[in-house]
């Protein structure tokens, strides 16, 4: 349990700011990643088969 | 004397007998609000409806801010925590996330933009506020109105007037709050650096951020998944390319329509009776002081990258992690563009910008989750 004091809010941010570094960090990765979603090769059927040609 | 008889029951039927100085004071700055949005171009989508609420909230026995009134059903929206998430909803479906998806190394300024809301915790607690009324006091340094509404309801629901109108009021005065801190803490140098053209994003890769997105912040972070899923089904519907209708009445009418009783509800808690408090006084202090420490955090940051990178990346676009979208960003592109009229920073400055929503609202769940409320 986190005091109600200030050491507890400067205890509090210091952690808020450590896991909001480490969530960001996460997504930034998620982001690098996401480009192999380009590499994934869908058949395309009908309509759209016919729109990329 | 039966005239003067009229003239007085007259005069006790009016709302001029209740009027404080007070009321007074209030109405005047609802005045401001409102000419700072229609001669400066301050956010007139928020300030007007802010302005107007406030002077109908300082007039005396106003139906429409009595309970039952149709404000008090507005702000209804506020209070059960409604409106936050329908805005998002309509964030996410006018939001391009390319420039942010284009750019991860950015991400980071996310989170230096957000020293200001630990800089407000702490002094929020140094004035005496409990914990979470400090949280909730702290967030308003995130510059993102639905957040703030958001994490104040949880965390201190009694301050929800005070927070609500400094975040906003500080979002609509950002171009005239950071430009000061971003020219003072950068060089000329700096503030000339040309970025390089971020590559394309395909749509694919954009269809799949929302839904992976949604995945793993509602894994992840439970309390703030209302606020995520919703921006990010708005940001599906725009994306997907196959249902534009939905993706165009979100991004337009139904965002217009909360807008209105949104902006309308915040302003018309600011009567004289609740709003003029030394805490009312101390809170705007403090959202200020956040406001330009996360500015400063930001700038600092970029510095930080730009060192990183050789010189690439332009520490202005650290001040635009702040969430406030697109204001953050916009006030990056036009202190560049006074530097050099061919610096267009604006879609550099989005990837952090967008990174600032994401920054808010990790850190607002982050505190939901620790303080006990």
């Amino acid at each position: 349990m986190i005091a109600d004091s200030v050491s507890g809010a400067v205890l509090i941010s210091i952690i808020d700011m450590i896991l909001l570094l480490f969530f960001l960090y996460v997504i930034g990765l998620i982001l690098r990643l996401l480009p192999m979603v380009n590499k994934i090769h869908l058949k395309s059927h009908g309509r759209e088969k016919h729109d990329n040609t | 004397m039966i005239i003067l008889n009229a003239l007085n029951s007259m005069w006790h039927s009016t709302s001029l007998i209740n009027l404080s100085i007070g009321n007074i004071f209030l109405i005047i700055l609802g005045i401001v609000f409102i000419y700072l949005a229609i001669v400066k171009k301050y956010e007139p989508f928020l300030l007007v409806g802010i302005g107007f609420g406030c002077i109908v909230a300082n007039i005396p026995g106003n139906e429409l801010i009595k309970p039952g009134g149709l404000f008090s059903y507005f702000y209804l929206g506020v209070q059960k925590v409604v409106f936050p998430p329908l805005i998002f909803l309509g964030v996410g479906a006018m939001t391009d996330f390319g420039p942010m998806i284009a750019n991860p190394s950015l991400m980071v300024l996310g989170a230096f933009a957000h020293v200001g809301i630990f800089i407000a915790i702490i002094g929020a607690k140094v004035l005496n506020f409990t914990l979470a009324e400090s949280g909730a006091i702290g967030i308003i340094g995130g510059a993102d109105g639905p957040m703030a509404i958001y994490v104040t309801q949880t965390l201190a629901p009694h301050l929800m007037a005070q927070i609500s109108v400094a975040a906003y009021s500080y979002m609509a005065l950002m171009p005239l709050i950071q430009p000061p801190i971003m020219k003072w803490l950068t060089t000329h140098e700096e503030r000339n650096i040309m970025m390089k053209q971020s590559r394309a994003v395909t749509k694919r890769e954009k269809i799949c951020f929302p839904i992976l997105i949604t995945v793993i912040i509602d894994l992840l972070l439970p309390p703030i998944a209302p606020l995520i899923t919703m921006l990010m089904l708005g940001n599906l519907f725009k994306e997907c390319g196959v249902v534009d209708r939905l993706a165009k009445t979100a991004s337009n009418s139904f965002m217009n329509i909360i807008t209105i009783m949104l902006t309308l509800s915040i302003g018309s808690r600011m009567g004289a009776d609740t709003f003029l408090t030394v805490k009312t006084l101390e809170i705007i202090v403090l959202g200020l002081v956040a406001f330009m420490t996360g500015t400063a955090g930001g700038i600092w940051g970029g510095k930080i990258l730009c060192r990183l990178s050789h010189g690439k990346i332009n520490p202005l676009v650290g001040s635009a992690g702040i969430a406030s979208v697109p204001i953050a960003a916009r006030v990056s592109h036009n202190v560049a563009l006074q530097e050099n009229k061919y610096n267009f920073l604006i879609m550099h400055a989005m990837g952090p910008n967008l990174a600032g929503v994401f920054g808010t609202a990790i850190a607002g769940g982050i505190l939901i989750t620790l303080i006990p409320h």
